[in-house]
């Protein structure tokens, strides 16, 4: 259970960003920024990296929801996670 | 010397912040919010960075503790020395014993997130925290998680005085953190 009131049945960070949206727009505009904006790095390659420093984390779901946006999910299985 | 050519001389985050203005702006805006649009009797400015110093001192990132402390011991009167007694021990710290309780939940978010406790949490409401004031200690200590790992994780330098710090400290208190979305004079 969350340890504050937050929106039924919205699972983990945009329940946060519902809860809060001044602070939860600024955050997506990073992650759009950082993670779909111009680079030299695949959007893929990126969010790979995003879904392993989640997994060292041990946050469950912005590893999953990370490793779903991306096609290269075999990853899972062929590290430690 | 910084781990990348940043190709500017600022100190700190303003070096990478500079270097990389797509990400800066959500940076700034985030900070913005956090520490000064949403301070509020409940939660005042001070309070809230002095809860980013904390987090980043005990990230160990000199720049960002020491110049939001300043900005905290601008906001919270110099002469108190809040900063420096919070560093030292937050339990004996001149501060409300709310801040206290948010404090201690602010240095289990520096460990991880799921060192948060359900009784840390219970102890900051018997004070008179409310889920606002527990969601934005948890998001500042987040936040400045980031910020401490982006600082350092480039190597960037900092003035090592800690004095050079307190018109520093100033202005942020002041004018705030999307002032620096402008650019700086390198």
């Amino acid at each position: 259970m969350p340890h504050i009131q937050l929106p039924d049945g919205v699972p983990g960070i945009r329940s946060l960003v519902l809860y809060r949206p001044d602070t939860g727009k600024p955050l997506y505009d990073l992650a759009q920024v950082l993670l779909r904006g111009d680079s030299p790095l695949s959007t893929a390659g990126r969010d790979l990296i995003a879904t392993c420093v989640s997994a060292r984390n041990n946050c469950n779901f912005c590893t999953q929801s990370h490793a779903a946006a991306q096609p290269h999910t075999c990853f899972l299985e062929s590290t430690h996670i | 010397m910084a781990h990348i050519q940043l190709s500017n001389e600022l100190p700190g985050i303003l070096g990478p912040m500079a270097f990389s203005p797509e990400t800066t702006k959500p940076l700034n805006e985030l900070a913005e919010v956090l520490l000064r649009t949403n301070a509020s009797d409940s939660l005042s400015q001070g309070e809230r960075e002095l809860i980013a110093s904390y987090t980043s001192k005990r990230n160990d990132c000199f720049f960002c503790s020491t110049s939001h402390g300043a900005a905290a011991d601008y906001l919270l009167g110099r002469e108190n020395q809040v900063v420096a007694q919070t560093w030292a021990s937050p339990e004996a710290a001149p501060v409300s014993a709310k801040l206290k309780a948010l404090l201690a939940i602010a240095g289990s978010v520096q460990q991880g997130g799921k060192h948060v406790t359900p009784e840390q949490v219970a102890a900051a409401r018997a004070e008179g925290a409310t889920d606002r004031d527990i969601h934005d200690t948890v998001l500042i200590a987040a936040a400045f998680c980031m910020y401490n790992r982006y600082v350092d994780g480039l190597a960037t330098w900092a003035p090592q005085d800690p004095a050079a710090y307190a018109d520093m400290g100033e202005t942020m208190a002041t004018k705030g953190y999307v002032y620096f979305n402008e650019p700086q004079p390198a």
